[in-house]
């Protein structure tokens, strides 16, 4: 198959407007138009014949084998906020010029993988994606993400940018549950040293639990499945089912998670669209806006139908989402039933029980004018953040022996915090350590 | 917004020191009343429960 825009010339730069001659019109593609200029991309470039890791092991395990074999290299885009030129990036390169590889590293957006595979109408399908968030202040609210920093070298210029990968799903290997595995394995990694699999190794994986259909082409993982690899992994599977009447739970185990960076995979029922009458569908939640109370405004996910950080606007009920499934796509509704969390096994002490010790504690720190939140914290992320604050016992509570993971209730102020009541992460039954009561100059 | 404004902020919301106390020493009891472990069970269960049915739900869009 050949695909629209592959292996055009090399080491040029573009114009924003020429970007559909290479991610063409897939509604994926569509949506990264829409992303790329709300964070202002003016310029690309394309770097040809780009071996993407998690493509060529795809290639190997399921496209070598077919008698049509598409060719084995990507082409990557780079993205830049700054109105680079042809002349001005090979003078970077030839010259080594320090200035415009400066402002060419400062302007750097990230990148997206274009595979030389194509969906049903022949555009080209959207790999290893990897883009700047939205910033992090917005009005008078701010956005916390689920991001790393990840390198990126472009003919020895290196490059940076903090995100979550995001790729849209290849239905040869892998479907939305899959997908959404991929893009968790990301910061899994990077919190609990453990390797990345490409989307065919954790289709594979997962389905050592035989399904109900053909493993390849991927018709969709089971929860079951998915547990499989979480499993596999050497992980655990935390699940939080959305009940009646408290889905605000569902935004406090966002908050919760998220704030230890940790991957949340939100479970989907979608209704009433025009591919299925009722079907589920798995995505990432990669970040949130929030107001100074803490409240949380909006939700992003990563969803291989859509794009990276996708806006989710919550209606009265929070877990009744909308997004482009409603807007662009067609579907009358869209609810989530359960998040699935993929946990280190030594986080002992489940969302349930730690959530019903916060819903007390939340209800006495709001009657005195405060705002309460609850969320999950390694100990030395939480040893950094006390030691910038004065409060009582500093030293002795740095110097004291923590668990590795703790679960903290802080009362706090319009983001100020007031009192942390501090719970051993590793227990099976709540367990309070510690209680810090903030200092501040009269 | 400065720490020494906060200080200012929580003194005029009536946030005094002793009151912060006080609340430390109600939240501390909740942690201790067995009633709390009754209701943290009881909602670990709900919360965390797949049926047979809900695992082998598949994810296929």
């Amino acid at each position: 198959m050949r695909i629209k825009g592959y292996g055009l010339p090399q080491m040029e730069v573009y114009t924003f407007d020429k970007l559909s001659d290479y991610l063409g019109k897939s509604k994926q593609a569509q949506y990264l138009f829409r992303y790329l200029g709300e964070i202002n991309a003016k310029t690309f470039f394309v770097e040809s014949n780009y071996v993407d890791k998690d493509f060529l092991i795809d290639y190997a395990k399921f496209y070598a084998r077919s008698f049509q074999a598409p060719p084995r290299f990507t082409e990557r885009i780079h993205f830049f906020s700054s109105d680079l030129t042809t002349e001005s990036f090979r003078i970077a390169v030839e010259e080594y010029n320090d200035n415009l590889i400066k402002s060419i590293r400062k302007s750097y957006l990230g990148f997206t993988v274009v595979k030389p595979i194509g969906n049903w109408y022949g555009d080209p399908l959207i790999g290893r994606t990897i883009l700047k968030t939205y910033p992090e202040e917005v009005e008078a609210d701010f956005r916390y993400f689920l991001t790393h920093t990840y390198a990126a070298s472009l003919y020895g210029i290196p490059l940076n940018v903090s995100s979550l990968p995001y790729q849209t799903q290849d239905m040869a290997v892998a479907a939305c549950a899959t997908t959404a595995l991929w893009i968790a394995l990301h910061p899994l990694s990077v919190l609990f040293a453990i390797p990345t699999y490409s989307p065919v190794e954790i289709t594979e994986k997962a389905v050592t639990y035989p399904g109900e259909q053909r493993n390849f082409p991927s018709s969709g993982l089971s929860i079951l499945q998915m547990i499989n690899f979480i499993n596999f992994l050497g992980l655990d599977t935390e699940n939080i089912n959305i009940l009646p009447g408290k889905e605000e739970m569902m935004l406090e185990a966002v908050k919760a998670y998220i704030k230890a960076q940790i991957p949340i995979i939100a479970c989907l029922e979608l209704e009433a669209g025009s591919e299925c009458d009722r079907c589920y569908h798995a995505v990432i939640v990669s970040g949130y806006r929030y107001d100074s109370s803490g409240s949380v405004k909006e939700l992003y996910i990563h969803d291989d139908q859509i794009g990276p950080y996708s806006r989710v606007k919550l209606g009265d009920n929070p877990a009744e989402w909308e997004n482009e499934w409603i807007t662009h796509y067609g579907f009358k509704k869209m609810v989530v039933e359960r998040l699935l969390v993929p946990v280190y096994p030594k986080i002992g002490l489940t969302f349930g029980r730690i959530h019903a010790v916060y819903l007390r504690e939340k209800d006495k720190i709001i009657s005195k004018g405060l705002n309460a939140e609850l969320f999950l914290s390694q100990v030395n992320a939480y040893k950094q953040h006390l030691l910038k604050h004065s409060f009582k016992g500093k030293v002795e509570t740095l110097t004291k022996s923590l668990p590795r993971f703790l679960w903290v209730i802080r009362g706090h102020y319009h983001g100020q915090p007031i009192l942390d009541n501090v719970y051993d992460g590793t227990a099976i039954f709540p367990q309070k350590l510690l209680t810090i009561i903030y200092q501040y100059p009269e | 917004m400065g720490r020494a404004n906060i200080g200012k902020m929580a003194k005029s919301k009536e946030l005094k020191k002793e009151e912060i106390e006080k609340l430390a020493e109600e939240l501390d009891e909740i942690a201790k009343d067995p009633k709390m472990l009754e209701e943290a069970e009881e909602l670990h269960k709900k919360i965390s429960y797949l049926s047979p049915e809900d695992l082998l739900k598949r994810f296929t869009i």
